[in-house]
């Protein structure tokens, strides 16, 4: 009889452990009346731990972090999660495939009524806008830089003075690291990353015009300079000499020169290499032609996501000038909020050759199905630089590949 | 006819507890496995996304015919199959001859079944991270290699070299498992029938021939089943050292089925393409090991 009570009494633990359990899950509101906003988010340690001070003192509102190892993890389980009621309320993303997560009806549109964008930079906005409708809260906006590794620089016995205005002035200067230092490339090019494909090509006068413009002349001329100096050995992808990217090469003077942006301030001052860097704007083909590419990071409401209109409240607060200049100092990223980045500049000493180089800047202008083509292209591209077997394969015939290989819709 | 009621109630009960508890078993198997694999069959005839699942709709056949059409397809076909046709027989025989090395109780064997059990146990993404290392461009076994003509280059960025990188991978972690079963295997050999040999006069090489090689057929054909199987499903090592970068990268080298799937169904968001992946590489593997059955002449369950 005993062992029986026991036994109902250890069942109807259970049972109520489950119901706790699943009654956790179906709600994101707690007990108090304060709403828990997820933020999908892979940054390092000190951007997660800012984003939870930036939202401390909203009103009714409780942020948490769900982290993810990368942000290609966060895309892909997106849309499972999404159907399964898992996915968080909001992520802070790029703006290069907004095309595509729109199109796939990731995210949701920014309710331009509800929130205040008065303080916005233009540019930023124009980022975020597809069709005439906003989808991100713009909370960034950069311009993309040549990051100089300033002891790979003068170890080739090179000075500021001779710092690269074009990409032809790049090969040459490559030239030289590669001749005078035994370990260092002229050049690091993280091909993985679609955004650094992308800069060359605009760099050239080129860009992928949405699909469009995937095959043209300036597109083809910029990769055809890419192979050219990964086959005369002046250039390195990070993977190929053991990194995982382009900042962890310039930290270890493997490099001379990379493509980047004003998130290099943030990793040369956690390797303590804050004054043997220099940055740059990017080299263009010639001086009227090229320009790089915007880069802008927001905040973006995941679609179906409940509690839209406390998310809206959220995002205004986390936008508000203290907010954006405590990311400011912490990441060294340029805040979207106009009074705030004027001030930028004066804080941030090694990035003021930047300073305006946003404007003008092009949109990334991938084809709708951004992922898939931005695959097919690095892989396409990596079958030739990753090729000991030499190639006479063509920028042109890269790109022609790219096409054949999907219509991208 | 009272002690048959009593039987039969006995049986009745035995069957109900026997129910009772492979009840969450199959309630298990049936929501993870059965529903999931239906689902996938029926998505594959639909253009179906998770993210506008009311906007999906029925495309018949047409994403069996796109897989047709598509170079890279049968390029992870390709590579799917030189993955279990090198790792396949190479695990087995390496799995079999250190299970020959450790199966008598000597001193310090225990010790190396543990050493050779390890990898196995292992996060893929620390073995990755190790091997990425030692494969790299002036690495420990680059180095080594480029003594034998091979080229001193991170073999995971050389489209050459990143397959082969994978399967010496794969071979490294699966090879302590397939031990075990050999072991498992040696030691029900029945001591009577070895013993009978060495009075006849066998020496160590017959008795492996023609006693524990045919005894062990049944383990044989679990250990090359299990590997096919394995074999064709290989993913975490590619994702690992894919690390942040493009899956299939360098040059579309490193695409599995497996891989092909999930950069169609979660990269691509083409749920719908990825199941009629999934269900290609399914009848793969059925049509493989029933092959394997019928070739060894033999039905064993596995």
């Amino acid at each position: 009889m005993k062992k029986r009570t026991g036994r109902r009494i250890m069942a109807a633990v259970i049972v109520a452990l489950l119901i706790q359990a699943v009654m956790g899950c179906a709600t994101g509101k707690d007990t108090n009346g304060t709403v828990t906003v997820k933020l999908g988010c892979w940054d390092g340690e000190d951007s997660q731990q800012n984003f939870i001070k930036m939202a401390e003192g909203c009103e009714n509102v409780n942020l948490e972090i769900m982290s993810y190892p990368t942000s290609n993890d966060f895309w892909s389980k997106l849309g499972s999660q999404a159907a399964a009621g898992t996915a968080p309320d909001i992520a802070m993303v790029a703006n290069d495939k907004i095309y595509e997560y729109v199109s796939r009806g990731l995210i949701a549109e920014i309710d331009m009524e509800k929130v205040d964008l008065s303080n916005i930079s233009e540019a930023a906005l124009d980022a975020w806008t597809v069709d005439g409708k906003l989808y991100g809260y713009p909370m960034e906006i950069e311009p993309n830089c040549l990051v100089i590794n300033m002891n790979v620089w003068k170890d080739a016995g090179l000075s500021e003075n001779d710092f690269p205005k074009t990409w032809d002035d790049v090969e040459r200067l490559s030239a030289i690291v590669v001749e005078n230092c035994d370990e260092a490339y002229g050049f690091c090019f993280y091909v993985e990353d679609p955004f650094h494909i992308t800069n060359l090509v605009n760099c050239f006068g080129g860009g992928w015009g949405y699909g469009k413009t995937i095959d043209s002349a300036a597109n083809a001329e910029a990769i055809d300079w890419l192979i050219n100096m990964f086959q005369k050995g002046y250039a390195c992808t990070p993977a190929q000499i053991g990194y995982n990217w382009d900042g962890e090469v310039m930290v270890a003077n493997r490099a001379a020169m990379t493509t980047g942006g004003v998130w290099y301030y943030n990793t040369m001052a956690l390797a303590n290499m804050e004054d043997q860097y220099k940055v740059v704007t990017l080299p263009v083909k010639d001086e009227n032609i090229g320009t790089s590419v915007t880069h802008s990071g927001a905040f973006v409401v995941i679609k179906g996501t409940e509690h839209y209109d406390q998310i809206l409240e959220l995002l205004d607060y986390m936008a508000r000038p203290e907010a954006q200049k405590m990311r400011m100092d912490v990441v060294g990223n340029i805040p979207s909020n106009v009074t705030v980045r004027a001030n930028y500049y004066n804080t941030h000493e090694t990035m003021k050759p930047l300073e305006g180089a946003e404007a003008g800047t092009n949109p990334s202008a991938y084809p709708r199905e951004s992922e898939k083509f931005t695959t097919y292209l690095i892989n396409s591209l990596t079958e030739v630089l990753y090729n000991d077997q030499g190639t006479s394969i063509t920028g042109k015939e890269i790109l022609q590949k790219v096409i054949a290989a999907d219509d991208y819709e | 006819m009272i002690m048959n009621n009593i039987l039969k109630k006995k049986k009745y009960k035995q069957w109900i507890a026997a129910y009772c508890f492979l009840f969450p078993a199959m309630i298990l198997w049936l929501v993870w496995f059965c529903i999931p694999a239906i689902k996938s069959f029926a998505y594959s005839f639909f253009d179906y996304n998770y993210s506008s699942v009311a906007d999906s709709s029925f495309v018949g056949f047409k994403n069996y015919m796109n897989l047709i059409s598509n170079e890279i397809f049968f390029k992870s076909v390709q590579h799917s199959f030189e993955v279990v046709i090198i790792a396949v027989p190479v695990q087995t025989a390496l799995a079999l001859l250190l299970a020959l090395l450790v199966e008598k109780k000597k001193r310090g064997s225990g010790f190396f079944r543990t050493i050779f059990y390890m990898p196995y146990v292992l996060s893929t993404v620390a073995v990755a991270t190790v091997f990425i290392y030692l494969f790299s461009e002036r690495g420990f076994i680059t180095k080594i290699l480029s003594g034998l003509g091979l080229p001193d280059c991170s073999w995971a960025t050389n489209v050459g070299l990143a397959l082969p990188l994978i399967i010496i991978m794969f071979i490294w972690q699966q090879v302590g498992f397939f031990m075990l079963m050999f072991l498992s295997g040696l030691q029900n050999i029945p001591e009577d029938v070895l013993e009978s040999a060495r009075v006849d006069g066998a020496n160590g090489w017959q008795i492996l021939l023609k006693i524990k090689i045919p005894l062990l057929e049944p383990t044989m054909f679990l250990v090359i089943t299990y590997g096919i199987i394995n074999s064709f499903l290989i993913f975490d090592q590619i994702a690992t050292v894919a690390g942040s970068g493009t899956i299939g990268s360098p040059g579309n080298a490193l695409y599995t089925l497996v891989t092909f799937y999930y950069v169609n169904a979660y990269r691509y968001g083409d749920v719908g393409y990825g199941s009629a992946v999934a269900v290609v590489l399914f009848l793969i593997i059925f049509t493989v090991t029933i092959l394997q059955s019928k070739f060894t002449d033999k039905k064993y369950e596995l």
